[in-house]
């Protein structure tokens, strides 16, 4: 049970490659978080999850082998697309309407109790809210639908704390109701720890990293060793990341967790933040799990 | 972080509803609420100028009618009189049929060319393409929504200002159903421009992607196209004319001979060109048709005694026409080739969302 299956994914925008060879096999009922610096294609792979985009080589399917952007794929995705955009002069029960008359499965009465606990008014402009509320307004209307797969792309961006935690709440409890899985891209590193459950890392259109959060942790440690045992840590472990000082280093490598350390090494459990960081830093850097890790080792 | 997946509560029975026609139109409406608004005002201000204007010339015409006037020459008092009050009327009536003939200009750049334009530029696609209607169904529908809407305005504007307002005009010779304004103004041909023109804005914003660009490259291929189609319809109708022999006094009256004169005819027909024919039937040239007219007109009895001296002599008068009957097959036609020409664009304007 697969929420997406990708093999050998690439798109081109005419001489310009925004995906290569994407291979992911992500099971169902997760939150995922896509992660990757501007222009890793974040926004690409979401745009062929829900039909926006298609592939210029390879294959995509969505909740288990649905072609994406297919009538059965809209029927159970939602997509809240980037800086939420809706139509700016209509209000927000005209949005409302719109979106029930585009669907025929759309809770409205759900949808307008959810607006109201967050005091948007139905008769508002849309391009008269905040972006927080826009944000709000789109999520909410994604949810009406009753999906089994939400795609979000950067839905945190343009909010406050409060509302990124409002945000990410109402995601997290939709997600416990069951049967949903959630897709997400974000900049904001230090909110994934606490929602994703599945990491998808994209590097210069490439994934990079695609695994169970979980599993990724485990796999992961911090070293803190003399500056002078870095050449042994390096020839026990690959190395993601080094911070050297004169006395101290601290490497983060990947290894399991129960591996035996010399004495006078210190081990630390990596934090989210740290791996992210790392493997942002390096791209050549990779993290596949399964079957993924050995072809690129084979490769 | 685990999430236990469980499966998805069942959707009430209340909640899944199928789409209709009523909630397309009213999705239609609540989009394009401005556009249709302001062509419904535009629909009213054309329609209630027409009806007050048509009551206007009643009166006038009604006198002119009623004085026999039809059937009698122009300098037939009061015939003549009450010709140039008509005459006078026929500069609000010219100016009507321009109005006309921008209206699907009009629709095209302000309906059709913001369609999917504006989704475009908005980002707005993202939302709509993504709901379970879909890019094509819901471009489709839209278009189709508001392809009534102008189909039913412009049928009755074309109806009222070509049967009805026309008419006078028609009668006294003034204008002509088959001129180039006025043959691409009938209910029909209206119909038929205004869908093409919002299938032209459509695919031509899909194409640029962008409103204001859409609108100008709309307002231009339309234009181009209706002063196309004036430029070349005079061309169109020399093709599969009749021709009559004419001795009338009033016969005379068709300027250049063998000059592929145009103008009004009686009952409906369109004049296309006039030619002499000698004793022996030969075809005259121009030069010697004109003297010949030059010595018919010389003899005493103005035009009846020029008539009398062509009949007197072996000439003939000829007159290439179209007859009324034609006016309906060359008006399927153009609205044959101009629907299908918007079709062709709808089809491109599909092809082109399946693929952005």
């Amino acid at each position: 049970m697969s929420v997406i299956e990708s093999f050998g994914l690439g798109v081109s925008y005419g001489t310009t490659s925004a995906l290569r060879d994407c291979t992911l096999n992500v099971p169902t009922g997760r939150i995922v978080a896509l992660v990757g610096s501007n222009g890793a294609g974040k926004t690409t792979l979401l745009h062929c999850l829900v039909g926006l985009c298609k592939p210029t080589v390879g294959e995509i399917t969505v909740l288990d082998g649905t072609v994406p952007g297919s009538l059965q794929a809209r029927e159970r995705i939602a997509f809240v697309a980037q800086d939420a955009l809706l139509y700016r002069h209509l209000s927000v029960r005209s949005v409302l309407t719109v979106a029930g008359n585009l669907n025929s499965r759309f809770e409205i009465e759900e949808a307008k109790a959810r607006l109201s606990s967050l005091d948007i008014r139905l008769d508002h402009k849309v391009g008269k809210l905040s972006g927080g509320q826009q944000s709000q307004l789109a999520l909410t209307l994604a949810l009406a639908r009753h999906p089994e797969l939400l795609v979000l792309d950067e839905p945190l961006a343009r909010l406050d704390p409060v509302a990124r935690d409002d945000i990410m709440s109402l995601i997290m409890s939709s997600v416990a109701e069951g049967g949903l899985s959630v897709v997400f891209s974000s900049h904001v590193v230090s909110e994934l720890e606490r929602v994703a459950d599945y990491l998808i890392l994209l590097a210069e259109g490439r994934v990079q990293m695609a695994d169970e959060i979980d599993r990724l942790l485990a796999e992961h440690m911090v070293i803190t060793v003399p500056t002078d045992h870095v050449d042994d840590v390096v020839e026990m472990f690959p190395v993601i990341a080094m911070q050297r000082s004169p006395r101290r280093t601290q490497l983060l490598v990947r290894a399991n967790g129960s591996t035996e350390l010399p004495s006078g090494w210190e081990r630390n459990e990596a934090s989210l933040d740290e791996l992210v960081l790392a493997y942002l830093r390096d791209p050549s850097a990779t993290a596949l799990s399964g079957p993924l890790a050995i072809a690129s080792i084979e490769n | 972080m685990t999430t236990l997946t469980t499966p998805r509560p069942r959707i009430s029975p209340g909640l899944s509803h199928p789409r209709s026609i009523g909630r397309e139109i009213q999705t239609t409406w609540i989009q394009h609420r401005a556009a249709l608004l302001s062509f419904a005002f535009i629909f009213a201000a054309i329609v209630s100028a027409i009806i007050v204007c048509q009551i206007y010339t009643h009166g006038s015409y009604a006198s002119y009618v009623n004085h026999g006037c039809v059937a009698r020459p122009i300098n037939h008092v009061p015939c003549g009189d009450l010709d140039n009050t008509l005459q006078n009327m026929n500069d609000v009536f010219t100016g009507l049929l321009i109005v006309l003939g921008v209206f699907p200009i009009l629709v095209g750049a302000f309906v059709g060319a913001p369609l999917l334009a504006n989704e475009f530029e908005s980002g707005t696609f993202r939302f709509t393409w993504t709901q379970e209607m879909g890019r094509t169904r819901y471009f489709l529908t839209t278009f189709a929504v508001l392809a009534v809407f102008f189909t039913v305005i412009t049928f009755v504007i074309g109806i009222l200002f070509g049967n009805w307002y026309a008419h006078p005009f028609e009668v006294t010779g003034a204008d002509s159903h088959w001129q180039g304004g006025l043959f691409d103004t009938t209910g029909w041909m209206l119909v038929a421009w205004s869908l093409f023109a919002l299938a032209c804005g459509s695919f031509l914003g899909v194409i640029t992607k962008r409103t204001v660009a859409a609108i100008a490259a709309t307002a231009f291929v339309v234009s181009a196209l209706l002063g196309a189609a004036y430029e070349v319809l005079p061309r169109l109708l020399k093709l599969w004319t009749l021709s009559t022999s004419k001795i009338l006094a009033s016969g005379l009256n068709y300027g250049s001979l063998n000059g592929g004169q145009l103008e009004a005819g009686l009952n409906g027909r369109w004049v296309v060109g006039a030619y002499l024919t000698g004793p022996k039937g030969q075809v005259l040239n121009s030069a010697s048709a004109n003297n010949i007219f030059d010595r018919a007109l010389s003899s005493n009895g103005g035009s009846v005694g020029a008539a009398r001296w062509l009949s007197n002599h072996h000439y003939t008068l000829w007159t290439t026409y179209q007859p009324s009957g034609h006016f309906w097959i060359f008006q399927s036609v153009e609205v044959v080739v101009v629907l299908g020409l918007a079709a062709l664009l709808i089809r491109g304007t599909v092809r082109r969302i399946g693929r952005s």
